[in-house]
């Protein structure tokens, strides 16, 4: 049996951030909608990092997009989730809810505690 | 009165100017500098300057710009650095240099300012050597290295030959690795 790709925690949550974006995807995008969900503080350079890395994985593709003066004519990098990043994701999604299944106290937005 | 500075430009048109690209060349890899700077540059205009100033805006740019420079660099370390048998030697040679120079009781001896410029005149080339081919980037980390020594030396005005031997050799080996390596693809 082939070995299948699995993911890092952040590199899940790229992932469905490019995913709940959509078309026109780009760092700083991926960037905030990280932050916004889940209030962790993300530098650029580890969503790029982690980017690159899974367009080495052949999970996202990129290609060169528009500029404009906002961004003093530098062009943005757009991101697409693939069919091997979307079947890691889902694996991977799987796999934490048949872990948690039955586990009391772990059930969707349950309270983290003291 | 808010005394922030609020312009309607926000970063200014210019902006990062001439120099601040010069050191965006340095700082991040090429691959995806030109989308980290826009990046930057778009979120800096659009959240941080209309919140707390053209000011703020800028030295949020510089700061996350710094952030975001050791992932990438770090991921490309681990992905793209192949060790040559060029970099081999020059990591060799200025590791047994930099032995060298720290057995120098002179250097050791002197200020603690003068030991961090000898110390980052030496880890400048030796970073820059190891994870990049590109010849404006060595070429900046041995100029970065040059000023660093020429510091140390007319501030404290110890003889650092050892370092220099080192340097010498660097820049010999890293021009000598983009010369071949223009002659192969030629």
């Amino acid at each position: 049996m082939a070995k299948q790709s699995s993911l890092g925690d952040f590199e899940q949550l790229v992932i469905l951030a490019l995913l709940r974006i959509g078309e026109g995807a780009y760092g700083m995008l991926v960037r905030r909608e990280i932050e916004e969900r889940t209030g962790r503080v993300v530098s650029l350079g580890a969503i790029y990092a982690t980017l690159d890395r899974l367009e080495s994985k052949g999970m996202v593709s990129s290609t060169i997009g528009g500029s404009g003066s906002n961004r003093r004519g530098r062009a943005k990098r757009f991101f697409t989730v693939e069919p091997p990043g979307r079947a890691a994701l889902i694996r991977a999604l799987n796999a934490l809810d048949a872990m948690r299944s039955g586990v009391t106290g772990l059930e969707p937005n349950a309270e983290v505690g003291p | 009165m808010n005394t922030i500075d609020r312009d309607s430009d926000g970063l200014g048109p210019d902006f990062p100017g001439a120099v601040g690209n010069a050191l965006l060349t340095v700082l991040l890899p090429t691959h995806y500098r030109e989308a980290i700077i826009g990046d930057l540059i778009e979120q800096a205009e659009a959240d941080v300057a209309p919140r707390d100033g053209a000011a703020a805006a800028r030295r949020w740019f510089w700061r996350q710009a710094v952030v975001s420079a050791s992932p990438l660099y770090a991921r490309r370390t681990t992905t793209e650095v192949t060790m040559t048998r060029g970099k081999w030697i020059t990591l060799v040679l200025l590791i047994v240099a930099g032995l060298v120079m720290a057995l120098d009781p002179n250097v050791f001896s002197s200020s603690p300012l003068v030991i961090g410029l000898v110390v980052a005149a030496i880890a400048v080339p030796v970073v820059a050597g190891l994870i990049s081919g590109n010849v404006h980037t060595l070429i900046g980390a041995a100029a970065i290295s040059a000023v660093l020594l020429l510091t140390a030396r007319l501030t404290s005005g110890l003889e650092i030959r050892w370092y220099a031997m080192a340097f010498m050799l660097f820049v010999i080996l890293n021009l000598g690795r983009i010369f071949q390596r223009r002659l192969e693809s030629a």
